[in-house]
């Protein structure tokens, strides 16, 4: 898969996987993850999948409607990819932090479902829920922030708490941040993010 | 002044099978296919449009054909039911027409009008009502007169999660006037003499889930460019954040979901779809839009093949 890699100062610091929302490339949270966790190891990963042109992780058919089938392909697809890429760059697959925007947080989620503790922390930054009808896998040792917008004009406050309800369900240590800016990043959430993601270093 | 919507623009919603979708929508309702495209998100999936003879706004239910689709469940968050207006004196013929098709039909009264309530072959429920308003139709086709045709869409029954949100939105941001309630629904009108009257609901119903079988969206009507931009600002005066315009080739829209779950787009009556086909013709060929003619032989060699045809009745 396209990618960038990029080597952290801070070899204490966990390796942030990011992923870009629709339209977005490997290089699109470069800026966030700088904000979240500087020093860290940055793994970049473009979607494979090209809608109009525009980069995702995996097909759609319409909004909110999504392609279960390449959801569950695609799923895989990047998990193999992380595989090699630990191999490749020599991080430490065991302490991975997932940043996810949208599509990206849904790809990023879908790795929880399918995999389990795929990354010790996930920061999912307006998430849908990827899936249903799946029997999670544990994620007891797998701590979870989500972002998410009261008036998102994308997901209801209702499938948030869904996806909140299945990752507690599957033992996961969730935390969501509530904000007002729609679909979009706001500042108080990245803060939000960053100080969240702070906390979960300690006692590691 | 309030701007208020004409009313539903079209209904969209995913199905399974393309060729018993057409069967359906135009051989047994009658209506007319007025576009074959794709889905502009996923090229390997049809985008069907049925409605009247020009495929006027408010008449207009368009399909995603998914083959490998899951299928959905109907629930709040949707559009329960999609309701057809038939001209007076004709429900008649329709309950005899769809007992020859072996449709399942049931009959039901809501605020004081009857209605055929039944399903098509994915689980989309449909009702027809008979109503006076709204220009006879002008097609026929399989054995539909065109003084028994479809005329369009009588509205819609909307299934909210917080019928209250719902209401509001209906008119405080869209601009219906509530004018009836009873038998557990509040209903809405809008200005247009088609596609104008909204049913929600009263209560509460659990939420639905997305799938072949259920209405992805309900779209409203904006007269041109200039109100839809209108309509965004107003959208977001109450609270919601719009997608930004996207060109869906026959109109542009824009998309926000409404607090009781149900997606609403706002789009433009222009240029509508004789834009690039004659009027006499529409549906005829695969209309691509410019940017993907280049992969035309790609597109079609990826899309099952299906006819518009009259469906034989077999009388036992």
């Amino acid at each position: 898969m396209i990618h960038i890699f990029k080597k952290g100062t801070d070899a204490s610091q966990p390796t942030l996987v990011l992923f870009h929302g629709t339209g977005g490339n490997e290089h699109d949270l470069l800026p966030l993850a700088e904000m979240l966790s500087p020093g860290s190891s940055v793994l970049g990963i473009r979607g494979n999948v090209l809608e109009n042109g525009m980069p995702r992780y995996f097909r759609r058919l319409a909004e909110g409607v999504f392609d279960e089938e390449d959801l569950i392909f695609r799923t895989h697809e990047v998990k193999q990819f992380l595989d090699s890429a630990a191999e490749q760059y020599g991080f430490d697959s065991s302490k991975l932090v997932a940043v996810g925007y949208s599509n990206g947080a849904n790809i990023a989620g879908s790795l929880l479902f399918h995999y389990g503790p795929v990354f010790r922390s996930a920061v999912l930054l307006h998430p849908m829920v990827p899936l249903r009808g799946l029997d999670l896998p544990s994620l007891a040792d797998t701590a979870v922030f989500i972002g998410a917008g009261t008036n998102d004009p994308l997901i209801r406050a209702e499938e948030t708490r869904e996806l909140e309800q299945l990752l507690q369900g599957a033992g996961a240590e969730v935390a969501t941040h509530w904000g007002n800016q729609g679909h979009r990043l706001s500042t108080a959430e990245v803060e939000a993010a960053r100080s969240w993601l702070g906390q979960q270093g300690k006692g590691n | 002044m309030t701007l208020q919507t004409a009313g539903i623009h079209h209904i969209t919603a995913f199905v399974r099978d393309a060729q018993q979708n057409a069967d359906f929508y135009a051989g047994i309702l009658g209506l007319r296919l007025v576009k074959k495209t794709i889905n502009f998100d996923v090229p390997e999936v049809y985008h069907l449009y049925f409605g009247d003879e020009q495929g006027s706004p408010g008449t207009i239910i368009t399909f995603f054909p998914w083959a490998t689709g899951r299928k959905g469940r109907i629930g709040g968050g949707q559009v329960g039911v999609t309701t057809y207006a038939v001209p007076a004196g004709s429900l008649g013929f329709w309950e005899q027409r769809l007992a020859d098709y072996r449709i399942p039909v049931t009959k039901v009264t809501r605020i004081a009008e009857s209605y055929l309530s039944f399903a098509d072959y994915d689980g989309l429920r449909i009702e027809l009502v008979e109503r006076e308003e709204g220009a006879l139709s002008t097609w026929s086709f399989g054995g539909v007169p065109a003084g028994h045709a479809i005329k369009g869409f009588g509205g819609a029954v909307l299934y909210s999660t917080n019928p209250e949100r719902t209401a509001d939105t209906l008119t405080r941001t869209l601009g219906l006037e509530q004018i009836a309630e009873g038998d557990g629904y509040i209903r809405y009108r809008s200005s247009a003499d088609i596609g104008n009257i909204i049913d929600l609901k009263s209560t509460p119903v659990p939420q639905g889930g997305g799938g072949t079988g259920t209405v992805h969206h309900i779209a409203w009507r904006a007269k041109d460019d200039a109100e839809q931009l209108q309509w965004g600002n107003i959208v977001q005066r109450h609270g919601y954040q719009p997608t930004p315009v996207q060109d869906r080739q026959y109109f542009n829209a824009i998309y926000f979901r409404e607090e009781g779950g149900i997606l609403f787009e706002i789009a433009t009556d222009p240029p509508g779809f004789a834009r690039d086909e004659e009027a006499d013709k529409l549906g005829e060929k695969l209309m691509l839009p410019a940017w993907f003619e280049p992969n035309r032989a790609v597109i079609e060699a990826k899309l099952s093949p299906f006819e518009i045809r009259e469906v034989e009745v077999n009388r036992v």
